[in-house]
């Protein structure tokens, strides 16, 4: 299977406008990289704080989110998020023990991550696959 | 139950009376006594008023009956022994006992007595006694009862070898025991008896009368007849037929026939009904009225009659316990009362019963009084103890003796006979005697008081009647009257000798007739001269009786000629007992006179014949011829006549005269001989009463003598008691070698036990010595002053002393009390000495051995506490309270768990809760919260003492502090944890840089410089985070080492700012910055030309009370600056990342005189983790 073969089954998240919430600066740039790949517009925010005023009317598709901002929990964001009905993506070096219980339901994300893993987390989130 | 029948429902009382020496009795008897038997016991003894009884516990070791202390009101059940308490009377009423206290004083305590005559009134036939041994006679009156009654009597039998003689010998001397027996038959016999009344209870009636034996009366009538000479056909019926039953229950004889066939073979035992028969009833004034014609119509009359020097004589006949006779005392005392100089009064009652008799003496009679007024009561007698005596002066009128109307002579010179209800027994023949007596023993003016039912109709010339109806009658003098005749045995005697001489011959008979034509008229007189016998034949012209009174007397009878003769010879022949021939004239009167040949010769020589004599006549005249020679010649001289006949008849009227005056001589000698016998008669009255008063008197002594035999044997058990205590004590202090001595008040030695001599050279005559005089090898001198302490405080002192040297020798613990006596005075002290050698040995190594361990406890590096099964703390040392932030005071109120962390109790518990199930020792970790709130880890070595017992007694507990332990070991775990996280968080940095690096590079040659150069960076920056352990780093420090790799001409840029920590996140984001501007500025701006100068400058503020960092990087001097267009990685990070990782705003100018960059961010309060 070719990367090639392997791009044309995938669904297309052209389009789909992502918040990033990552305050590892260049991990964020990375980030920002690989959806702007995938064909993503985003907003990005490195505190919990900055992240729920972009919230408010942005219309985000989904939002991928690191569990710790600079010492602080990004859960105050996934509740925003879970209340608009947003889908969203955790992201931590921790594990599945770097989340909380009550929000392990969510997709998480290992760090380091690959752009597949990152892709396949955000199609789960946002739409069944389309072959 | 009906008094008459009994049928088991109830117990069957046995009443049973002992004194001295009854102990062993009781014990042989309940020995033999099954528990189970339906009786109930009642134990009456002799008890000392003043001295406590051990019976109960005595006789309770020999039975498993019930034995328990009379009380008032018990009511008696079934296979229960009562025994009397001391000096109390015990009664029973309706099968309950009563009790009353105190008891009678001594001589009037009959303590026996007055049970038995309860329980034979109240039991009736069922009740049973028994005398056991003892002295006196108490008991016999109430056995007396019992029987009266239909009871059952046992006593003791005098062979038995338990028995004191005294009371069963005169229980059995009343004749009213039915059974003797030796006490150890009495509990079958009485077994036996229980069973025969409820067998015998199908027989009879509702007033307990056999309804099978009114036909068998006759024969058993006979039968008695036939053995003892007495007629019952008289008798009740009702009467005699209780009596045959009551006999037939002592022989536990079921049937009639058979008890008849058994008086036909056993003469004893028609003895023995006869015995019974003879029970006699009688009361105080019975029959009222005729007693108040007695009153009016005698008594009065008779005092009235007599002078004040004359005496009353009164006789009461058959009188049996004496109420009749002390009836007749109190009218006759009552009717001299207030006369001034009244009669003496002597009343004599006499009964063929002794032990009727000795009631009567005795005075005493049962409660309620039959027939006595209340006024009477209180007047004449003297309540005591349930019964009633006689008033000593109605007494002292009165003397009892036994006495048979049928054998033995009357009292005379009476003035009054009362015989009631005694002759209805008799028959005709013997009636007409006793009446006859009577009238011989009344003089004149004499009465005679007989019972309703009797009369002297057939002997009307001997008494008139006075009243009839109350059947009083007075003397009188009758022709008809005549001699007793007594002894009226004799009657009985020649009756059955006649019988058992058979025939008679008649042809001697005849021929004796014709003989005695031929043989001399004669006389057979007695020593008083009485005539006896008279021939037949031609007695007559022997015989002138005088003038007067007609007598029997020989000389009042003969003829006057021939008494003086006579006289002489009687009194010859008696004196020599033999023959006397005298010749005398016979004077027949009318002036012949004819000689007569008198023979006097006793009848025998000896015996009771030889008293008597015969006196024979012969007429001289008749046989002149035959006997002529023979006659003396004195007598010839008679028809002599002549001159000397007148002068004979001179010679005889002078000596005529004289014996006529020898004759009025003698006849006043003889009046005088008879007041002498009055005299004496007196004298033997008074002498009788003094013996009644001894015999009193005896009674008081017997009573008295048992008393002290029931305390001295009681005392015996006592002292055995006391002797075997004495042994045990003795033992005991020999055998726990405890060395004591006993000393009085002047130390001086009162005894000692033999571990003594050990420590002072004691030997037996020491005693009395003073011990300070003795060789003592105590190491102590303060004895007398502490014995001196003592007895004045009378506290005890305690001391160790010592023997021998110090070390060597042994200690020994000295007690010193007061010696108490029983009466609790302290009379000297007891010295006590124990071995404690040993335990002092013992206590020292303890001591040693707890200091020793007391000081590695306190010294121990770790905590230690002790506490119980509850977790209650016991002990704990100083560590220990440290640890856990409390006082050791504080800590014994608390236990284990009130100081252990809630979180950590529950695994603590598990354990601890084993461990006391003789479970491991463990270790556990736990918290402790001490007062302050502060938290302390602990590692706490738990195990359990064994106790003496073998089992876990306490729980040791040794605690070590593991706080910080714990807290490295959690900061190591989060250092671990923290480290993957930081790797994994760095690897995903390096994978970013090196997809961030790659765009922009143009080969990959340029790809490995820019990567290598990034990563190097970060590593720079990390060796600085990791010289503070990942602390934080210096602002300065990481813009120095970004700055490093460009150091070739110092000059070029410079640093101003003052010393910022920063948090390694902010470390590492500026570094990385510092790193992208540096490199930007060495290939693009300052640093890229030969000249070009870089300044870099911080400052820290303050704004919103959060540490504000503002960073200024200047480039100037280098080549103009021209925009890139499109944007290399570095630019992006510093103007986009840069803002995401850190709280601030960038600017980033390319100014054209260089590039200028200023960062503001806020420096976080914390150090950040990410």
């Amino acid at each position: 299977m070719t990367t090639k073969t392997q791009a044309a089954d995938l669904i297309s998240l052209t389009g789909r406008h992502l918040l990033l919430v990552e305050d590892e600066m260049m991990i964020a740039l990375d980030l920002a990289d690989v959806v702007g790949g995938f064909g993503c517009t985003f907003a990005m925010a490195g505190r919990v704080a900055k992240a729920i005023s972009l919230i408010a009317n942005a219309g985000f598709d989904a939002a991928v989110l690191d569990v710790n901002l600079a010492g602080e929990k990004v859960y105050a964001v996934a509740d925003e998020l879970n209340r608009l009905g947003i889908p969203l993506i955790f992201t931590t070096g921790y594990g599945e023990d770097g989340v909380l219980a009550q929000y392990r339901h969510h997709v998480i994300v290992s760090k380091p991550y690959t752009r597949i893993d990152l892709y396949g987390a955000l199609v789960r989130v946002l739409g069944p696959a389309r072959v | 139950m009906s008094k008459g029948i009994f049928d088991g429902s109830s117990p069957l009382v046995v009443g049973i009376g002992a004194s001295a020496g009854g102990l062993q009795a009781f014990k042989k008897f309940f020995v033999e006594m099954p528990a189970e038997n339906g009786m109930a016991f009642v134990l009456v003894q002799h008890l000392d008023p003043a001295h406590e009884s051990l019976l109960v516990n005595l006789i309770g070791s020999q039975t498993k009956m019930r034995v328990v202390e009379a009380w008032d009101g018990a009511k008696l059940v079934a296979n229960s022994i009562f025994v009397i308490p001391p000096d109390a009377t015990l009664t029973i009423e309706s099968g309950v006992l009563r009790m009353r206290k105190p008891a009678p004083p001594r001589e009037l305590r009959h303590p026996i007595d007055t049970f038995f005559l309860s329980l034979a009134e109240d039991q009736g036939p069922n009740a049973v006694c028994i005398v056991l041994s003892g002295m006196g006679s108490d008991g016999s009156i109430g056995l007396k009862a019992v029987k009266e009654n239909g009871g059952l009597t046992l006593a003791q039998a005098e062979f038995d070898h338990h028995a004191m003689s005294g009371m069963p010998d005169s229980a059995a001397a009343t004749g009213q025991v039915d059974l003797v027996l030796p006490v150890e038959s009495m509990a079958a016999r009485l077994i036996a008896h229980r069973a025969y009344l409820i067998e015998a209870s199908q027989h009879k009636d509702t007033n307990g009368e056999r309804t099978d034996m009114a036909e068998h009366l006759t024969v058993i009538s006979e039968i008695l007849k036939r053995a003892v000479g007495q007629d019952f056909g008289q008798y009740k019926e009702s009467t005699v037929l209780r009596r045959v039953q009551r006999r037939m229950q002592v022989l536990q004889i079921s049937s009639v026939s058979e008890f008849i066939a058994r008086m036909e073979k056993e003469p004893r035992e028609a003895e023995a009904l006869f015995r019974e028969i003879l029970i006699g009833v009688t009361q105080f004034f019975r029959d009222p009225a005729a007693f108040e014609a007695l009153r009016k119509d005698v008594v009065n009359k008779l005092i009235a009659s007599k002078t004040p020097g004359d005496q009353i004589r009164v006789w009461v006949a058959g009188c049996a316990t004496g109420e009749e006779a002390y009836s007749i005392a109190m009218l006759f005392r009552e009717a001299t009362e207030g006369l001034k100089d009244a009669p003496r009064i002597q009343i004599f009652g006499s009964d063929i019963d002794d032990r009727a008799i000795v009631r009567a003496r005795s005075g005493r009679f049962r409660a309620p009084l039959q027939g006595v007024s209340p006024e009477r009561q209180s007047k004449w007698f003297v309540a005591v103890d349930g019964e009633f005596c006689v008033a000593k002066e109605i007494r002292e009128m009165c003397v009892f003796s036994t006495h048979s109307l049928i054998k033995d002579p009357p009292f005379s010179k009476l003035d009054l006979v009362s015989c009631r209800n005694v002759m209805i027994y008799f028959d005709r023949v013997l009636q007409d005697r006793v009446l006859h007596n009577f009238h011989y023993a009344l003089g004149p003016g004499g009465f005679l008081f007989l019972g309703s039912s009797e009369g002297v109709t057939r002997n009307a010339t001997l008494f008139s009647t006075v009243d009839k109806k109350c059947r009083i009658f007075e003397w009188c003098r009758t022709a008809g009257a005549s001699l007793p005749e007594f002894p009226l045995l004799a009657t009985g005697r020649s009756k059955r000798e006649a019988a058992g001489s058979g025939l008679e011959d008649p042809i001697e008979k005849c021929a004796q007739r014709i003989v005695s034509r031929f043989s001399p008229a004669y006389v057979v007189v007695d020593r008083n001269f009485q005539v006896v016998r008279f021939s037949g034949g031609d007695v007559g012209q022997y015989l002138e009786p005088s003038a007067g009174v007609a007598s029997l007397d020989l000389f009042s009878i003969l003829r006057k000629s021939l008494r003086p003769t006579i006289r002489s010879a009687v009194r010859l022949a008696l004196r020599k007992r033999e023959a006397v021939v005298s010749d005398c004239i016979n004077d027949i009167g009318g002036g012949k006179k004819r000689p007569v040949v008198v023979v006097v010769e006793p009848l025998a020589k000896e015996g009771p014949e030889s008293d008597l004599c015969l006196v024979a006549f012969r007429d001289a005249a008749g046989s002149t011829s035959s006997n002529g020679a023979a006659r003396p010649a004195s007598v010839n001289d008679a028809v002599v006549g002549g001159s000397q006949l007148a002068e004979l008849e001179r010679e005889l009227a002078v000596a005529k005269s004289s014996l006529r005056e020898a004759v009025d001589e003698l006849e006043t000698t003889s009046e005088e001989m008879k007041s002498s016998n009055e005299e004496f008669q007196s004298v033997n009255e008074e002498l009788q009463a003094s013996n009644e008063e001894l015999e009193t008197a005896k009674e008081e002594m017997q009573s008295i003598n048992e008393e002290l035999r029931t305390v001295n044997s009681e005392m015996q058990d006592k002292n055995a008691q006391l002797m075997r205590l004495n042994g045990d004590l003795r033992n005991l202090l020999d055998s726990t070698q405890i060395a004591t001595i006993f000393l009085d008040r002047d130390l001086r030695i009162k005894s000692f036990t033999p571990g003594m001599t050990e420590l002072i050279h004691l030997r037996e005559s020491d005693l009395g010595r003073p011990v300070t005089e003795l060789v003592s090898r105590l190491n102590y001198d303060g004895l007398e002053q502490d014995v001196k302490s003592v007895l004045v405080t009378l506290d005890m002192i305690e001391r160790e002393v010592r023997i021998g040297n110090e070390g060597a020798g042994s200690v020994l613990l000295m007690r010193i009390r007061p010696y108490r006596t029983v009466k609790n005075v302290v009379d000297g002290v007891v010295v006590t000495f124990f071995d404690i050698t040993s335990q002092k040995l013992l206590e020292n190594a303890l001591t040693e051995s707890e200091r020793r361990l007391s000081a590695i406890i306190n010294q121990a590096a770790a905590g230690v506490a002790e506490t119980d099964f509850k977790g209650t703390f016991t002990l704990c040392n100083p560590l220990f309270c440290r640890l856990t932030g409390r006082t050791k005071t504080e800590l014994k109120a608390l236990r284990i768990q009130d100081i252990t962390h809630p979180g950590d109790w529950p695994r603590y518990s598990i354990l601890f809760e084993q461990l006391l199930k003789d479970g491991p020792g463990f270790d556990v970790d736990a918290r402790y919260i001490r007062p302050d709130g502060s938290v302390i880890w602990v590692r706490n070595s738990v195990s359990s003492i064994a106790g003496a017992a073998g089992h876990a007694s306490r729980v040791l507990s040794v605690v070590v502090d593991i706080t910080e332990h714990k807290f490295a070991e959690s900061h190591r775990e989060l250092l671990l944890h923290e480290l993957s996280h930081r790797v994994k968080n760095t690897l995903a940095i390096v994978q970013s840089i090196a997809m961030q690096t790659s765009p922009g590079a143009t080969s990959v040659e340029a790809y490995r410089a820019a990567f290598l150069s990034r990563l190097m960076s970060l590593a720079r920056t990390h060796n600085l985070l990791q010289t503070s352990d990942w602390q934080g780093a210096l602002l300065r420090d990481v813009v120095m080492c970004e700055l490093a790799p460009f150091k070739t001409d110092a000059l070029r840029w410079t640093v101003d700012g003052t010393d910022v920590l920063l948090d390694a996140n902010t470390a590492l984001a500026l570094g990385m910055a510092i790193h992208e501007l540096s490199t930007n500025a060495a290939k693009y701006g300052a640093l890229s030309g030969s000249v070009g100068h870089v300044a870099v400058g911080w400052t820290l503020t303050s704004c919103d009370g959060r540490r504000l960092l503002k960073l200024v990087w200047t480039e100037s001097g280098g080549p103009s600056v021209v925009a890139s267009r499109r944007k290399g990685f570095g630019t992006r990070l510093i103007s986009e990342g840069l803002a995401l990782q850190l709280d601030g705003k960038i600017r980033h100018e390319f100014e054209p005189s260089g590039v200028e960059c200023t960062i503001e961010i806020f420096l976080p309060d914390v150090a950040g983790r990410e």
